[in-house]
């Protein structure tokens, strides 16, 4: 076979183009597919919001040992300075590193400072005014303490916090029964430890797991034993309460003793089991002082999420969201529930948009504010972007950060250019400027007409002006509520519009019919006397 | 009795929902009954089904939408229709009931006008009302519902010559009737499905063997 030269070269040109198309296919993709829930709550495809940015090993920190099992991570920025701390929990310390991963250092020994707050731990009288004599040994054994050090055993939580200038960082020691407080160099100035027996359980065991502090300097703890809340502190260590405990259930326990009440003694049902709450297994708190709660459960209906206010109710509850689907759920046409999803962590970045990490599946959830899925990336495996236990999640300036506990690595996400559009439309949407956000959202449906939420923003950008029928025609494609609303104000509109026309034509219709009516009578009449 | 009465054939259904009670005494008395008439509203009663199930307003649209079968709407409206008739004629020639298969055909028919012009008020309703205005529609489904059920059972007890217990008896047992009818048309399905894949299968064998 005789082949000419110039075909020889385009047919080695298609040969490499194709091998080379192949590889960077290969590259550009990602090992997860991106989804969304479209109206029906079924799965369909969208792009990807966003991408593996790097990834941090304890190579890549530079670290002479290891991670092992790290269990969380914080992002903190003061000023234009960010750091980000790391919970090293099996090597009993925190690393604490740059924006950029560049100055790496360890927090591994802690001293108690000048600074130690002795006199919280003063003895306080009781009711009759006695001072009991353990009391006094325990403040002199506390003032003893000054200039020790001490190490972490198993810490799983950390806090830094911004407090009228001075930078606090509060951290969960696990196996220590204790939340020490102190600064950035290690100095401590106050724990928190077991409250009094009078207040908290004392066969309750006191391990922290995860730890947050408020802007009046309240501490609130997180224990997965009990099932009363978060424990809250004063900020000189007193006990306050419990916080954002989770309902009970109402399932076959508690119906059938609410049944038995009827017919057993008090002592007959003490003695009986009592359905008590799921205890949340994280939350977080954003710059509004809103807590956040996430609970690791499956499809039972305790509120998966809940954001509490300062009064301590779930906002979203107040929203009518109490049976909201956070998480990855099969459409209840075809199942009607939940499945799966195990919320091991909560995030809040600056805008109010809620990051969820989901243990089961290894994706991470993102909402917008209202509770509106955003996108969904990350998964189980071991290619990048993918984990195996992933344990923590962080926001900061657009990109997300995911810790896993057996990869020992920390995953960095950045937003695709799609994302940023996302993003940046559904801002302006909340913010309530939906005209602004016109621009954006069309941007965003040009590149995935199959982004659903792109048609809610287009609907309320045209509602705004005044469009109607335009927002009805987007409403129509996703949302129910705007529907509801923009279809109101047109049948007002319409009304205003067109009313004179209607009374003409409904008087003319009567008339015509009364009219009509009586000539048949009156033709009846005539045809029977004749 | 209104023993003047001189009605066209279509138009007994519509003087039946004015005079539930006595309209169905009536309409035995001047022998009423007309196939056409019953026949066309039960088709009626398919159509405006299928219509509520296309044409509800977007906001009290509850359909999956993705997919839209309309067999099931036939089995439940025409289908669990004749169900009825039959079942209610073979259990009341048993209990001494008077009335003949035309009578329960047609008396079954016309009873379910009063839900069927509820269904259209709803459908077109629903174009125009929000949901939290929703409770005047369900309020029209129900006094539809309850109308239809009333004339029901007049009609029954019309044409039967029952005492409104005995009624309510015939109804209940004839309920009962339908889902034996319909249990044994489902077995009678399955059965001559597996004759038909018995001798399909003696064919495939038989063409594997001579080709």
């Amino acid at each position: 076979m005789v082949l000419k030269k110039s075909t020889k070269i385009i047919s080695a040109i298609v040969v490499i183009a194709i091998v080379l198309g192949l590889v960077v296919s290969v590259t550009a993709d990602r090992p997860w597919t991106s989804y969304g829930y479209d109206w029906f709550n079924e799965t369909y495809p969208v792009q990807s919001g966003y991408v593996v940015d790097r990834i941090i090993t304890s190579s890549e920190l530079g670290l002479t040992t290891p991670m092992r099992s790290p269990r969380d991570v914080f992002v903190y920025e003061s000023g234009d300075e960010v750091s980000i701390f790391i919970v090293d929990a099996d090597n009993d310390r925190i690393i604490i590193t740059d924006e950029n991963f560049e100055d790496v250092r360890e927090l591994k020994t802690f001293e108690y400072s000048d600074d130690y707050k002795v006199e919280n731990f003063l003895p306080r009288p009781d009711v009759s005014g006695n001072i009991a004599p353990d009391d006094v040994d325990a403040y002199w054994a506390e003032v003893g303490k000054i200039g020790t050090q001490t190490t972490l055993r198993g810490p799983t939580g950390i806090f830094v916090q911004n407090f009228r200038g001075e930078t606090r960082v509060y951290i969960a020691d696990h196996h220590n029964e204790r939340v020490i407080a102190c600064d950035l160099d290690g100095k401590i100035w106050m724990e928190y430890r077991r409250p009094d027996p009078e207040s908290f359980d004392p066969n309750a065991s006191f391990r922290p797991s995860k730890v947050l502090a408020d802007a009046a300097g309240n501490v609130y703890v997180c224990l997965t034993t009990i099932t009363q809340g978060a424990v809250v502190f004063n900020e000189d260590g007193g006990f306050r309460g419990f916080y954002g405990a989770n309902r009970v259930i109402q399932g076959a326990t508690a119906r059938l003793n609410y049944f038995l009440r009827f017919f057993m003694s008090r002592e007959m049902m003490a003695r009986r089991v009592r359905p008590t709450p799921i205890e949340f297994s994280n939350f977080t708190i954003d710059n509004d002082q809103f807590i956040y709660t996430v609970t690791e459960t499956r499809g039972e209906n305790v509120g998966i999420v809940k954001k509490i206010n300062p009064s301590g109710q779930d906002v979203f509850s107040e929203e009518g969201k109490d049976d909201w689907i956070w998480g990855a759920f099969m459409s209840p046409y075809v199942y009607g529930r939940t499945f799966m999803s195990m919320m091991v962590d909560i995030s809040v970045d600056e805008k109010g948009d809620i990051y969820l990490l989901d243990r089961e599946s290894g994706q991470v959830f993102q909402y917008d504010k209202e509770g509106y899925l955003m996108f969904v990336f990350g998964g189980k495996g071991e290619q990048k972007g993918l984990f195996t236990a992933p344990v923590s999640v962080e926001t900061h300036n657009g990109k997300v950060y995911v810790l896993d506990s057996t990869k020992n690595s920390l995953t960095v996400f950045k937003p695709t250019e799609f994302g940023e559009l996302v993003l940046e439309a559904m801002s302006l949407f909340n913010r309530g400027l939906y005209e602004e956000s016109m621009k954006p959202w069309e941007e965003v449906l040009k590149r995935d007409a199959n982004y659903y939420m792109a048609y809610n923003g287009m609907g309320n950008a045209k509602l705004s002006v005044g469009d109607f029928d335009e927002a009805l025609s987007y409403f129509y494609l996703h949302s129910s509520f705007g529907y509801q609303r923009a279809f109101k104000d047109f049948r007002i509109h319409y009304m205003r519009e067109n009313f004179n026309r209607i009374l003409a034509v409904a008087v003319a219709a009567v008339a015509l019919i009364a009219v009509t009516h009586f000539t048949i009578k009156f033709i009846r009449k005539r045809k029977a006397k004749s | 009795m209104v023993y003047d009465l001189q009605l066209t054939a279509w138009k007994w259904p519509f003087y039946l929902v004015r005079h539930p009670f006595e309209g169905f005494e009536d309409l035995r008395w001047k022998k009423g009954y007309n196939m056409k008439v019953a026949l066309a509203m039960v088709l009626a009663f398919f159509l405006i089904t299928v219509a509520q199930a296309r044409m509800t307003g977007f906001l009290f649209d509850t359909n999956y939408v993705k997919v839209f079968n309309v067999v099931p709407y036939f089995s439940s409206t025409v289908l669990i229709f004749f169900v009825w008739v039959i079942g209610n004629w073979s259990l009341c020639t048993l209990f001494n009931g008077e009335g003949t298969l035309k009578a329960i055909c047609c008396t079954s028919a016309y009873a379910w006008l009063p839900y069927m012009e509820s269904m259209i008020i709803y459908t077109v309703a629903s174009n125009i009302l929000l949901p939290r205005e929703g409770m005047f529609l369900t309020f029209i489904t129900i006094l539809g519902l309850v109308w239809s059920i009333v004339m029901m059972i007049s009609g029954m007890k019309a044409i039967h010559q029952y005492s409104v217990p005995k009624t309510l008896l015939a109804i209940i047992l004839t309920l009962v009737a339908m889902v034996i009818i319909l249990f044994i048309v489902v077995l009678l399905v399955a059965l001559f499905q597996q004759i038909y894949i018995f001798f399909y299968t003696i064919y495939t064998e038989l063409l594997y063997r001579f080709n």
